[in-house]
């Protein structure tokens, strides 16, 4: 895992100090090494964190004539076997690592290349010969590549804060990725958070030359017609799934020159990785997991469970609530985004303790709530379906008493309540009706925004993700429609990238995700609906493929959503110093987003009741208020410089490649 | 090779165990909800009160499916 930047010119030679800047925001992500290569048009920059070939896999690299480089950051897990064909075909390798595939490979098949890859990437391709940028992302979304375009020349990076090394870089919040992320919890690629930065999309690739710019997909979320999946046998099933995570897993814990370790959460997802990887790989295993001070959100009785059952190397870490506002100016710098919910701060430390335990690469359950349909909103989807299909029932909206147990006030302690959210927009012909009350929800946000950044913030961003669903999708099962609203908007946005790779990387560890693995992930698509979730028995193909190696606890026990305490942090004796600054009137009113009146209410009532117990929307106005003001502070008044409590990584070893300066220039 | 009908009957006979010793008529919701969605049929309040495996409905799910009763 690693960092990537760089600079095409379309005027004068690139600028060293340009990319060297890049590369120094970008340290966290790669504190082993670094490199560049700068030629009259393009400079590629890479920070570097060793996992595979320690010695020879330097970047950026180049084929044979030196004609194609490449800066990449991720793994190709087939790396291997794609090795042996290209080596077959002629090409010539100087190194052992998965980087090198990557040149040969667009040698031989170009964009097709990456429909073959097995893996989690941002490439940059430089391709000499006809003089293109080549941008690629996987099919996901869990490695980040942003770019931009200025008068005279295109910045790439993995992070935002890169790209704004540039003084030319424009820094300012786009109105529009706030309604998203006040709708969705994150923009929609190719949008971010901010103006005139966009992101390549998950499972496409972008082009760039003196002509213009072309954004391709090589790889879309797909699912068969409802009622033509071709896997229809519940048992073979079960143990077609059980061999393809098994295989999923072992790739993503075998192929690596360091140690690997793995994430444990109390869940099922995180118990299955880790078990496969001890009944399938033979090899020790040492696990991590995040404890909370506070009970209703620590899940250690499940995490100790499985440890103990596994006979794992287990270290865990207790988060206490003044944790999680100690860091939070920090994990905004790398979340580069407003968030919604603080979770992504428990696991900073999270990954910290990895780092300390002196591993940095882990594999992680990320991913199984989407593929195999793990979340609420699926079961409250099917609830809602059920009720819509025969209004008048008695009896039909009882069922909504079997959603949400672990909330405070849960459908089944606040039936009318229940009764009352859920039937709004329920319209069964509405391909977006599993998400209509979770974006209402959310967009409960924008009543704190001023009416001037309304108008900014457009139209109908909910009308616009639903417009962009493909056509085919009107013959999928619904839980299938579902699974591709989660997988196109809370899943790269969110959950891979500000609870996951930014998290991950912060403290310079890779995550590996076995679950989102492609062959699994099709195979997946291909599973009777009724089978992931069966009746209302959430990822249930999944629990019995695993039912004889998973704790019975672990297996039968309602799934808790990993959540860590919101307002709660930002109140009380505990509440940080930067706190009255950041939400002072003076900070609201120049940040322009939220209208200080109505934040000024919204911090009375957390003050009166030191954050407890306030509603689910004003926890998340609470925290959307606390990031935006963070944000702006660092990257709109700030030039995306790291916050003086973040700790910062040196520059590593510089390995070069310039031919201006070997060309005497 | 297991024909439709007799494949959700087992599932459905999964499904009911996964819910035995919680309350009656939220496993019968369940069921329900299962059987409809599966089946593509569409339940009344009585016979989704009536419990989880009545004969009659998976009468209806053979029916809905061209395989008599």
């Amino acid at each position: 895992m690693c960092g990537v930047c760089g600079v095409l010119s379309f005027t004068n030679p690139p600028d060293l100090s340009l990319v060297t800047e890049m590369m120094r925001r970008l340290t966290h992500r790669g504190p082993d090494g670094c490199g560049y290569y700068r030629d009259r048009q393009v400079a590629l920059g890479h920070t570097r964190l060793a996992i595979i070939d320690q010695t020879g896999g330097a970047q950026p690299l180049a084929n044979e004539d030196e004609t194609i480089w490449v800066t990449f950051n991720g793994e190709i897990f087939n790396y291997v076997e794609l090795g042996a064909e290209l080596r077959r075909l002629g090409h010539t390798f100087r190194t052992a690592s998965d980087t090198e595939v990557i040149v040969h490979a667009w040698e031989e098949w170009g964009p097709a290349s990456f429909e073959r890859l097995n893996g989690q990437w941002a490439i940059a391709i430089w391709d000499s010969r006809s003089r293109r940028l080549v941008l690629s992302r996987d099919r996901l979304g869990i490695r980040p590549l942003f770019y931009v375009r200025t008068a005279d020349r295109f910045l790439f990076a993995s992070e935002i804060k890169a790209l704004f090394s540039d003084p030319s870089v424009l820094r300012e919040f786009d109105p529009v990725g706030f309604a998203q992320i006040f709708t969705f919890w994150s923009t929609v690629a190719p949008r971010t958070p901010f103006r005139g930065v966009e992101q390549v999309p998950p499972g496409h690739y972008t082009i760039i030359e003196a002509s213009g710019i072309q954004t391709q997909d090589y790889w879309r979320i797909c699912f068969p017609d409802r009622g033509e999946e071709p896997m229809q046998d519940l048992d073979r099933n079960a143990q077609e799934l059980r061999e393809a995570v098994v295989e999923a897993t072992r790739l993503r814990f075998l192929r690596s020159d360091v140690p690997v370790g793995a994430y444990l959460s109390g869940g099922i997802d995180s118990a299955v990785t880790a078990s496969a990887i001890r009944h399938y790989t033979g090899a020790p295993l040492s696990t991590f997991s995040l404890r909370f001070a506070d009970r209703d959100f620590d899940e250690g009785e499940y995490q100790a469970l499985v440890a103990d059952r596994l006979g794992t190397e287990h270290q865990s870490i207790e988060v206490h609530r003044q944790d999680i506002a100690s860091v939070f100016p920090e994990v905004i710098w790398h979340t580069e985004s407003p968030i919604l919910r603080t979770a992504p701060a428990p696991l900073f430390h999270l990954s910290r303790l990895v780092r300390r335990a002196g591993y940095k690469v882990v594999v992680t359950g990320e991913g199984a709530d989407e593929v195999l349909a793990g979340y609420d909103i699926y079961r409250e989807a099917r609830v809602r379906l059920f009720w819509s299909r025969d209004p008048q029932s008695a009896i039909r909206p009882r069922a909504l008493e079997l959603l949400y147990p672990w909330m405070v006030r849960s459908p089944g302690q606040a039936p009318a309540f229940a009764r009352g959210f859920f039937s709004r927009n329920l319209d069964p012909a509405d391909p977006a009706v599993s998400h209509r009350p979770r974006w209402n929800a959310t967009s409960a946000i924008r009543a704190l925004c001023t009416p001037e950044w309304l108008v900014g913030a457009g139209g109908d961003v909910a009308g616009e993700l639903v417009e962009s669903m493909p056509e085919e999708s009107r013959g999928w099962d619904p839980l299938a429609r579902a699974q591709w609203l989660e997988m196109t908007t809370l899943l790269p946005g969110y959950i891979l990238a500000s609870q996951g790779d930014r998290m991950l990387m912060a403290n310079s560890v890779e995550g590996r995700f076995p679950f989102l693995d492609p062959n699994l992930v099709a195979l997946s698509a291909n599973l009777a609906a009724r089978h992931k979730l069966l009746g209302l028995e959430e990822k249930y193909v999944l629990k019995r493929g695993f039912a004889d190696l998973i704790p019975r606890e672990v297996l039968v026990r309602p799934k808790q959503p990993y959540r860590s305490p919101d307002a709660s942090p930002f109140f009380g004796s505990d509440a940080p110093p930067w706190m009255a600054e950041a939400l002072s009137p003076e900070s609201i009113e120049r940040t322009g987003v939220f209208d200080p009146g109505r934040v000024s209410h919204l911090l009375a009532k957390g003050r009166r009741t030191s954050g407890e117990g306030m509603s689910n929307t004003d926890n998340m106005r609470l925290v959307a208020v606390v990031s935006t003001q963070l944000s702006f502070q660092q990257f709109v008044e700030g030039d995306g410089s790291p916050p003086d409590t973040a700790t910062t990584v040196p520059l590593g070893a510089m390995t070069s490649n310039d031919r201006l300066v070997s060309e005497g220039e | 090779m297991a024909t439709e009908p007799e494949r959700l009957e087992y599932e459905l006979a999964i499904l009911a165990d996964l819910h035995r010793g919680s309350d009656f008529l939220l496993a019968s919701l369940s069921a329900a909800i299962f059987v409809e969605d599966a089946a593509g049929i569409v339940l009344s309040d009585e016979e989704i009160e009536a419990g989880r495996l009545v004969p009659s409905v998976m009468d209806r799910v053979r029916r809905s499916r061209g395989q008599g009763a």
